[in-house]
């Protein structure tokens, strides 16, 4: 039997063993705790990142090189007839009335519009429609707006008005410059591949082209006459489906606002 | 003073993962400011592509020249003297490197055009910065507790 004193040596033991069990589990403890917190706070800096400037910069100039490069892939594999950008059978219809030298379009274009091709117009959902309507051109390219849109319609008589209609917004410059020369404007059309250049040129002297552009504006026109928009401006977009057609928005809808506007037409 | 204790296998090779990935955004942070192509091995150059979609910047900022900086951070945490507080902090970057790189990555897959593409560039510091993060894990959870490093909190 063991004496006193080698019991209560035995309880000290046993009681340091529990000590420094229970201190050692707090530590491990402590440290989760402090792991779950960095985890949380880096969880929370990137989602305010994301949300704050993710995705988002309108501002971002693209030389040449890149635009091409992101038109092409947003547009691969995507069908195009005239001024059609995606499944003729689709559900939905977005008809986007716009000027090429109006930024606030290129916002739309390289935003919510870009988001839009990118998933419903690929999967077949939505398809675009571009139509033209002079606004920003009316300052310093009025001139050139009929030619600048002529050039878009003579893409799309090969299937490639989308590229063309990208490529400008990609690369436009300050509305408040006269940028839109014939050489601005052949310089998009070398842009695109597979565009037969000669044929092209050719089209661009279409007076029927020439009249469609003038048919978009009237198609516009009727639509501020019907009071259906307030005003002339770009871009307008008009939503239609299987439910109907909604009323015209004049803004660069985001991307989460188009699905919304889908949501209501279909 | 107590002398540096020596570095452990694993913080070697955590600075030599970090030093690629520091290149591999440096040499994007270049291209980007020197206009010049980016090398991509894959057809079409979608490395081009990502690197000029809207999400390869952050207000402005261009997201190589960002990573680049958090490898610096990487690095330098790693230098200083090893303690729970360095070890935490590894820990936080690369966690705060991995989970943007999750982002960048599912823009890829699922946004920039509606297809995949993947920029190798972009992959590359993708696999580092998922190397990194479990083993600056298994680095911060597994270290002894000294007896004269109270655990603060």
């Amino acid at each position: 039997m063991a004496s006193r004193a080698e019991q209560k040596a035995a309880a000290r033991a046993a009681r340091e063993a529990r000590l420094k069990a229970a201190s050692k589990n707090q530590a491990r403890n402590t440290r989760l705790l402090r792991l779950a917190s960095v985890a949380g706070g880096v969880a929370i800096v990137i989602v305010v990142i994301i949300l704050a400037v993710g995705g988002g910069s309108g501002s971002t100039t693209y030389t040449n090189k890149q635009a091409k490069a992101i038109v092409n892939h947003l547009l691969k594999g995507i069908p195009q007839s005239g001024n059609t950008l995606g499944n003729p059978k689709a559900k939905i219809t977005l008809t986007e009335y716009g000027d090429l030298v109006c930024p606030i379009c290129r916002d739309f274009a390289i935003g919510g519009e870009h988001d839009t091709i990118a998933k419903e117009v690929r999967a077949g959902k939505v398809k675009i429609v571009y139509r033209a309507d002079e606004t920003a051109s009316g300052a310093f390219n009025h001139k050139e707006f009929v030619p600048g849109q002529v050039a878009a319609l003579a893409a799309g008589l090969q299937h490639k008005e989308w590229n063309y209609i990208l490529l400008w917004y990609y690369e436009q410059k300050s509305e408040d410059t006269a940028y839109v020369t014939n050489h601005w404007i052949q310089g998009i059309a070398l842009q695109i591949p597979g565009l037969d250049l000669t044929k092209w040129q050719s089209d661009r002297n279409s007076s029927a082209l020439a009249s469609r552009v003038k048919s978009d504006e009237q198609a516009m026109a009727a639509l501020v006459a019907a009071k259906e928009i307030p005003s002339n401006a770009t871009p307008t977009l008009v939503f239609s489906g299987s439910k109907g057609t909604a009323q015209p928005v004049q803004a660069p809808l985001t991307y989460s606002q188009l699905k919304t506007a889908y949501g209501i037409v279909s | 003073m107590a002398p540096a204790a020596p570095r452990s296998t694993l913080v070697r090779v955590m600075l030599v993962l970090a030093l690629l990935g520091l290149a591999d955004a440096t040499y994007l942070s270049v291209v980007h400011y020197a206009g010049l192509k980016v090398l991509c091995a894959a057809h079409g150059n979608p490395c081009e592509t990502v690197q000029s979609s809207k999400y390869s910047f952050l207000a402005g900022v261009p997201v190589a020249l960002i990573g680049a900086i958090g490898y610096v951070l990487i690095i330098a945490s790693m230098l200083v003297r090893d303690s729970e507080n360095a070890r935490l902090a590894t820990l936080a970057l690369t966690l705060l490197g991995f989970g943007f790189s999750a982002y960048l990555t599912y823009q890829e897959t699922f946004t920039i055009t509606g297809h995949p593409i993947y920029c190798e560039w972009c992959v590359g510091s993708a696999i580092v910065l998922t190397i990194l993060l479990i083993f600056s894990l298994a680095r911060y959870l597994r270290a002894p507790q000294h007896r004269d490093e109270p655990l603060p909190g």
